[in-house]
């Protein structure tokens, strides 16, 4: 716009009323979007961690009828196992203590 | 402005979840981008609740930016759609027909004659014109660049400048002082 434009004043006089109420540093301005901001920031925060919740209740709940079908056919060979890892354990624990003495074990009296 | 310091560095920064660097440019074109709304607007506060959208859609846009250096233009774009979208709800849109003159009158802001004038003729123009005027005569963006922050043809935007600034002569009388 050229300075003998008609119109820059009323532009001139426009900007200098708006930059009264416009300050070129707002720091209410500033403070109310950056609030907002971090509101946003917690919402998609929230909504991709509840994403993300959700597809893993899903994906156990499709997996759940092949895990459980896996762990009754496996029940009998890891009870077997457990009992014997059970023995096994009971075993050395009383092994070791009554090497080192901390286990006295009573006289047996066959004859 | 220092290198660490340009809408680059800031857009580099604030996308790597730097809230200070977004606050920085929050900070820098914030006065700009309220006066601009406040010209294509008609109530402020409306312009304001449209400025704090236009940087809240800039902020979870940040990625799609692809020339940092442009962070300003694309802002006012921003700015410009979310003027647009508001001007476009039906609600807004009676309110601000029959309540223009209550809004100028309750507002706290002092403005002199000539201010008023402009902005009462400014309302006057279409929607696209207003938009093309307030950047290139109130905010002095160059018709390429109004262009391309208002998504219009070149040839458009000079249209609607020379139609919105005779229209504007002749509401503000000033034809005939020339």
């Amino acid at each position: 716009m050229s300075a003998d434009d008609p119109l820059q004043a009323f532009f001139q006089a426009d900007s200098e009323m708006a930059e009264q109420a416009v300050p070129a540093r707002d720091q209410a301005f500033n403070a109310l979007v950056m609030e907002r901001v971090a509101a946003q920031r917690f919402r998609l925060e929230f909504a991709a961690r509840l994403l993300i919740g959700l597809a893993l209740a899903l994906a156990v709940w499709l997996a759940l009828p092949g895990l459980l079908a896996a762990l009754q056919s496996a029940s009998t060979d890891l009870s077997l196992a457990a009992a014997s890892l059970l023995i096994t354990g009971f075993v050395a624990v009383a092994g070791q203590r009554w090497v080192r003495g901390g286990l006295v074990l009573p006289r047996l009296r066959l004859f | 402005m220092s290198g660490g310091d340009t809408d680059a560095a800031l857009v580099a920064a604030a996308r790597s979840g730097s809230d200070p660097a977004f606050a920085r440019l929050v900070d820098r074109y914030q006065q700009p981008v309220r006066l601009f709304l406040r010209r294509v607007c008609v109530n402020a506060a409306d312009a304001d609740d449209i400025a704090q959208e236009a940087f809240l859609a800039a902020w979870s846009k940040l990625g799609s930016l692809r020339q940092a250096e442009q962070f300003k233009s694309w802002l006012f774009s921003l700015a410009w759609n979310k003027a647009r979208m508001a001007a476009r709800s039906a609600v807004r849109a009676r309110e601000r027909d029959t309540g223009w003159q209550a809004d100028q009158a309750e507002s706290a802001e002092p403005r002199s004659e000539m201010a008023i004038a402009l902005n009462q003729a400014l309302q006057q123009l279409p929607e696209d014109q207003r938009a093309a005027v307030a950047l290139c005569l109130g905010g002095g963006w160059s018709h390429a660049d109004a262009a391309a922050i208002l998504e219009m043809p070149l040839g458009t935007v000079k249209s609607h400048i020379a139609r919105g600034r005779e229209r504007l002569e002749r509401i503000l009388g000033v034809n005939d002082e020339r």
